[in-house]
């Protein structure tokens, strides 16, 4: 193994290096706006989950970047996350929480009091390995964005978002339907096949009549006959009409490199990750055998092991 | 009915410990499981919370995603009784619960809160005496309504109440049921503010847990840190501080739950990760033990039983295993014991061994031989005393077994017999054998000796006055002498040397010089083997297992007809290299600078650290296998250590049967029946690079055998009947294709007993023959199928490989490393399955973008390609019923579709789309022809889902309905076997009754 068999077995990983991608799923959303046209001629739209910005990127490539130097500053995209990411020309960046209404009015002022007419969602969430409650959490994902979007898209907008597909699909397809005459889900080629990813198109926002936008995830608060009841035997599944991008390349294909071929480094490394912390202290301690101990307040440590309640041993050398 | 599958809750109690596992709730006890009572819940189950014993009765609450359940549980003198008495649901993940002890609660009316991941509380009661749903008090939510991934709920009474979450954000958030900030007078909800935020971790929170005596609070995290707070908390919660003390790192990946324990007024840390370790934490932060617990598969939860102080720990595979910390907590760490120095200054122990459980021998740097009594009483000082009648001259070699001890040095050997009437040793025997440095001395039993030396000259010697029975002939290399011997028989040996070489030597008859016959190169690469251990014997063959310097054990096969020596099988296990086998279950070797004790049953026992790269130490194990003492030399000096290796954790409990499933996917499953069977075995294989042989009874499944042939997942595997050679045993051959273009070929047996054997027969890269100029492709094999020539040991394998190529070899048994490439063809897609249909002499593939091909057996000709599906064809089945070909496919477009072709002229007849069934990718489904007749009069079709529902398709009159749903829930594929039952794998294994789902 070296570092071209990811090349090898993962032609949208190779082919964003060459592109210029920051990750390979730019290519998601290119593939919908090639089978959908959902950026055609547009000059508003939100990136909501945005970090690292392939996404971004897309957007700004085809709405941005085609026009003349004069006329660019009609296009308005605004990436949404609370996670950093590098700038993107083309693109403003607001580190807010996507559930929060504050932020919903920050895009309107953005857009100078107007609304957006593409909101698109890459979400996914940190994994735990439960995929039942990586499902559920994803679906939240999708509501929060589904949510905002009720507050900040125009009458006629799109709606694009990262679905996955499990046992509770049917509840998030009934949201989108309330809002959305034209509702499909996608599979890019560049989700594998094995993958329970896929994408929802929404398209023709309408809000219902006497709708007021809310948290869609929390909207059951105000529906007291609805909080508890009996289990019920399962509701009917709600389905949406399945489209597929028809392309050449296939993302669970293994290919030969090539004799021109030259390799790239990833555009873009994680900006941040969870365990960055750990890296950095095991690769000078090994914690196979020994933990590791960060101590925070030397002093109130002192103090809280000198109550009699709470010792162990006596307090020994520590690693810091 | 064979459930295999997350174990997400524990609760331990003093009459049991209750496991969510799966969708099932089980109560563990002294008394046989029990298992709770379920009508509509399909989730898996979570959590449980127990309310007061009342007039013998009290209530258990389990929740499950958006359910709950009340059961009620009366106890009597001879046992519990448990009875559902509610089921309901909210509209939010349920991800705490508890029992409230409110002063108006009557002792009819319970209350209880369900609290959800956006931070809405749902304020119950429910009247027992009545059939009325659950009444709703109070909706108490939060200003925060962030997605939660843990919450703790304190508190006895609704009015104090405290929530304490973590979020995705690495967030620490509290709240309390009181000073509420806004009402709604339309309803019962209520909105209170949050009391604290607190920015506690890098990533996602898994878990919290505290306790305000000795003011501690602990949290982890997806950031692998278990840290500790120091919470204090004058009044209500709005006077609570939390203050980060310190952070602790010993996980390698997440780490999911966390406990804290009160042992001996003292206080500990238990937390369980993803790596599978369990780690418990001083109150100081110091790291007391690291375990890993359940083979690698991520901990879910972890409970500890205050009464018999054992923590328990519940994983991905559904299995709870319980850990003693009695032993574990009365000493600081696993450490050795530094035996008495000799009475010389200048003079240290330079090896060691155990005569018995009591008595250690060592030889000294001046070439004298001590021995000394290790008391039971440990802090009693041992004393060293020197062997008399010790001849001097340099050693080189100390050996024991039993009470024979053997020295040599250059050429000559003294052998000595520890007396145990006396306390004394004799000397049996002083003289010349050799002709150079003799490098080792090999017991094969109390009175034979195979004996090595650095010029290559290696005896066979017995009796105590060492009489030459055999020369050996060795190889001539620069490092001859042999490092583990093995007599099988009086006819063959087996000797590993020093530098990794395997040899079978044969001899005619007892008055003969072994002959070498066979050997194997760098069995375990470039250092000999350290042991060989005799496994079975019978006229036909032998079974050898060989343990050296890697992390892989390696099971040899001779066979006696011609002499030949094979490696078999391999066995991974979590060590650098191994040193014994003293029973079963029990393996010792090393990894790193520590010592360590593997169990199958119980994964790592013991990690002793020796100081690093040690080579002067031995062993006994004693008690039935349960103590083991070990003794070496570090830095001059004799270290002792002495322990029970298994926690007396089982007897508490009844019916915990664990399982031996796939710690991680299972993508492959084969079912085989033996000859004059009528359960089946299970064929699996899967992402963790395992080919398992798995017996099914009724409801419990039984592992027969393991094959760890595969260096990287397994994708796809087949087993074809093989002729045997008679007898009661029926054989196969079991060919299975996986990452790293790993194509390898077993043979597994199974006898009249059940007994199983897996052996290795080859294994092979296979690289695309149209490889580049600038590199070789090692494409993943995706799929494999198999047909046995007419010729009984001629096959053609048809491998499908992620590059594309859909390849067609020709493999004999007789030349079993030889593959013969014939022909190929590049559908131009990732192929997905491969399917050889025997009665019409055609190949079916199907891809990644919904194509399914029909080609010849030569590769040559395309009878078909048919566009079935707009993406992958994830699953398919096949019916022949004479000139027709019945297809059913389950797709990534959710679709199923069931296409009739007629093979005739390779025209479709019928195509059916079945719509409105799933709403998540197809991943499993099965034809079922209930009648065996000819004619497809009746045609069935059972399909399943991610979306876990599992549906009945009637192929002729195309009505479906749903007929259940399955716990799997990333389901890969199902079968269905002869009984009528369904298999559905994936990251844990269902089985269900057709019978009792219709």
């Amino acid at each position: 193994m070296g570092r071209t068999s990811k090349d090898k077995r993962d032609i949208f990983y190779r082919l964003a290096k060459e592109q210029g991608w920051r990750a390979r799923s730019a290519f998601k959303l290119l593939q919908a706006d090639e089978t959908f046209q959902l950026l055609e001629g547009l000059t508003r739209a939100v990136d909501l989950c945005a970090a690292p910005g392939s996404w971004s990127q897309v957007l700004a490539k085809r709405l941005y970047e085609p026009l003349p130097p004069e006329e660019r500053e009609k296009v308005k995209i605004i990436a949404v996350d609370l996670q950093g990411m590098a700038p993107i020309e083309g693109v403003k960046q607001l580190r807010a929480d996507i559930s929060k209404e504050s932020t919903a009015e920050a895009i309107i002022e953005f857009f100078g009091g107007e609304k957006a007419q593409i909101v698109v969602s890459d979400g996914a969430p940190d994994s735990t390995g439960m995929h039942d409650f990586d499902s559920y959490v994803q679906g939240e994902l999708l509501l929060s964005a589904l949510s905002i979007s009720t507050f900040i898209l125009e009458e006629g907008g799109s709606f694009v978002s990262k679905i996955y597909r499990a046992d509770r699909t049917s509840r998030l397809y009934t949201q989108l339907k309330r809002f959305f005459k034209n509702v499909c889900v996608f599979k890019p080629s560049a989700s594998r096949n094995s993958s329970i990813e896929a994408f929802v198109v929404a398209r023709e926002f309408c809000l219902p009549d006497g709708y007021k936008p809310c948290n869609l995830t929390t909207e059951w608060h105000d529906q007291p006959e609805s909080w508890v009841g009996r289990k019920k035997e399962s509701p009917p599944v709600v389905q949406v009409p399945f489209v597929a991008y028809k392309g050449e390349l296939d993302s669970d294909r293994t290919y030969d490199l090539g004799e021109n071929y030259v390799y790239k480094e990833p555009v873009q490394q994680p900006l941040t990750a969870a365990y960055q912390d750990i890296l950095q202290k095991t690769s000078q301690v090994n914690i196979k055998y020994e933990g590791i101990r960060v101590i925070h307040d030397e002093e109130m440590l002192k103090k809280w092991l000198e109550n009699d309640e709470n010792k162990s041993e006596k307090l020994g050398a520590c690693v810091t | 009915m064979v459930l295999i599958s997350d174990a997400f809750g524990l609760e331990i109690s003093p009459n049991g410990i209750l496991v969510g596992h799966g969708d099932q709730a089980v109560l563990y006890s002294s008394e046989p499981k029990v298992e709770l009572p379920v009508q509509l819940r399909e989730g898996k189950v979570r959590g449980f919370a127990w309310s007061s014993l009342r007039k013998s009765q009290r209530l258990l609450l389990l929740y499950s995603e958006n359910e709950y359940s009340l059961i009620r549980c009366t106890t009597s003198s001879e046992n519990d009784l448990f009875q559902l008495v509610y089921e309901g649901e909210t509209r939010d993940w349920i991800n705490a619960a508890l029992f409230l002890e409110d002063e108006n609660e009557s002792e009819d009316r319970k209350r209880f809160v369900l609290h959800t991941s956006h931070s809405a509380l749902l304020y119950m009661e429910y009247d027992l005496t009545s059939n009325a749903d659950c009444t709703v008090l109070e909706l108490a939510r939060c200003t925060d309504s962030s997605i939660l991934y843990y919450t703790k709920l304190h508190g006895s009474s609704f009015n104090k109440l405290a929530i304490i979450s973590g979020n995705a954000f690495g967030e620490l958030l509290v709240w309390q049921t009181q000073f509420p900030t806004e009402s709604d007078p339309k309803s019962v909800m209520k909105t209170y503010p949050l009391l604290l935020r607190i920015e506690a971790h890098n990533g996602v929170i898994h878990s919290i847990e505290f306790d305000l005596q000795s003011q501690l609070l602990v949290t982890t995290s997806d950031d692998r840190s278990v840290k500790f707070w120091n919470i204090q908390k004058s009044g209500d919660w709005t006077t609570a501080e939390i203050k980060p003390m310190f952070s602790c790192y010993g996980h390698s990946s997440r780490v999911m739950c966390v406990v804290i324990l009160k042992i001996d007024d003292r206080t500990f840390v238990a937390s369980g990760g993803e790596d599978s370790y369990v780690c418990i934490w001083s109150s100081s932060g110091e790291l007391i033990l690291k375990r890993r617990q359940q083979f690698g598969a991520p901990i879910w939860r972890l409970g500890f039983s205050q009464d018999a102080e054992i923590l328990y720990s519940t994983s991905s595979t559904g299995n709870l295993v319980g850990q003693n910390l009695k032993e574990v907590l009365n000493r600081p760490k696993i450490e050795s014991t530094i035996l008495s120095s000799l009475g010389d200054a200048n003079e240290f122990v330079r090896n060691l061994k155990f005569v018995n459980n009591e008595i250690i021998v060592g030889l000294s740097s001046l070439n004298r031989l001590y021995y000394t009594r290790i008391s039971p009483d440990s802090s009693h000082e041992n004393k060293w005393l020197m062997v008399n009648d010790f001849p001097s001259y340099k050693r080189t070699v100390l050996e024991v077994f039993d009470d024979i001890i053997a020295t040599c040095g250059h050429r000559r050997i003294t052998l000595h017999r520890y007396n145990t009437n006396t306390n004394d040793f004799e000397q049996l025997f002083d003289g010349i054998r050799m002709k150079g440095t003799i490098r080792s001395f090999q017991f094969l039993s109390r009175d034979r000796y195979l004996v090595s030396d650095n010029l290559g000259y290696c005896l066979l010697l017995q009796t105590h006055q060492l009489h030459i029975e055999s020369h050996i002939a060795l190889f001539n290399n620069r490092e001859p002498w042999i490092t583990a011997a093995l007599l099988i028989s009086e006819q063959y040996l087996l000797l590993g040397n020093r530098e990794g070489h395997v040899m079978l030597y044969c001899r005619s008859s007892a008055s003969d010089d072994f002959q070498l016959k066979d050997s194997i190169r760098y069995l375990h690469g470039k250092m000999g083997s350290n042991f060989f251990k005799l496994l079975s014997l019978n006229a036909d063959n032998a079974h050898v297992m060989s343990g050296g310097h890697e992390a892989f054990l390696k099971y040899l096969s001779v066979r006696f007809s011609d002499s030949t020596l094979r490696v078999s099988q391999r066995e991974g296990i979590p060590l650098a290299w191994v040193e014994a086998s003293p029973s079963d279950d029990l393996i010792l070797g090393f990894n790193d600078n520590h010592i360590v004790a593997w169990s199958r049953r119980n994964d790592i026992l013991l990690q002793l650290a020796c100081g690093g790269g040690h080579r002067c130490w031995d062993f006994r194990l004693s008690d039935g296998d349960s103590q083991l003492s070990i003794a070496y030399v570090k830095q001059k000096r004799v270290y002792f250590y002495r322990n029970s290796l298994y926690n007396a954790v089982d007897n508490r409990l009844k019916d915990i049967e664990p399982n031996n499933w796939h710690v991680r996917n299972c993508n492959t499953l084969r079912l085989i029946t033996p000859r004059n069977q009528s359960d089946p075995f299970i064929l699996s294989a899967g992402d963790d690079n395992i080919i398992k042989v798995t017996q099914v009874t009724n409801d419990s499944l039984s592992q027969r055998a393991e094959m760890h042939s595969h260096i990287s997942t397994v994708r796809s595997l087949q087993a074809i009947p093989y002729k045997s050679n008679g007898g009661d045993s029926s054989t196969w051959l079991v060919f299975s294709v996986g990452g790293r273009s790993q194509l390898c070929i077993s043979q597994l047996s199974i006898d009249a007993s059940n007994k199983c054997w897996i052996s290795e027969i080859s294994s092979h890269t296979l690289h695309n023959v149209a490889a580049s100029k600038t590199s070789t492709i090692e494409a993943r094999l995706m799929a494999i199928d198999v047909v046995q020539h007419s010729d009984g040991d001629l096959f053609s394998i048809y491998v499908a490989g992620g590059d594309g190529n859909i390849s067609h070899y020709i493999w004999e048994l007789e030349t079993p490393n030889q593959l013969d490439l014939k022909h190929f063809v590049d559908i131009q897609r990732c192929p997905l399955g491969i399917q050889w249909i025997a009665s019409k002499g055609m190949l079916l593939v199907s891809t990644t973008n919904g194509e399914v091909y029909g080609f010849d057996r030569t590769l040559e000709t395309t009878y078909f390609q048919l566009q079935l599906h707009v993406t992958g064809i994830n699953t398919i089945d096949i019916y022949v019923d004479r000139h027709l070909l019945h297809i059913l496919s389950g797709g990534d477009d959710e679709s199923i579709k069931y296409t009739v072709l007629n093979l005739n002229n390779n025209n479709v007849e019928q195509k059916i789309e079945y719509l409105g069934l799933h709403n998540a990718q197809v991943n499993a489904l099965a034809i079922h022809c209930p009648t065996k007749s000819v004619a497809a009069s009746e045609l069935f079709a059972y399909t399943c889902s991610i979306d876990r529902q599992i549906y009945r398709i009637d192929l002729s009159t195309h009505k479906y309905k749903r007929v259940g749903y399955t716990c799997i829930a990333d389901v890969k594929g199902m079968l269905l076997d002869e009984h009528q039952r369904m298999y559905f794998y994936g990251c844990g294994l269902q089985t269900m009754s057709i019978s009792n789902i219709l």
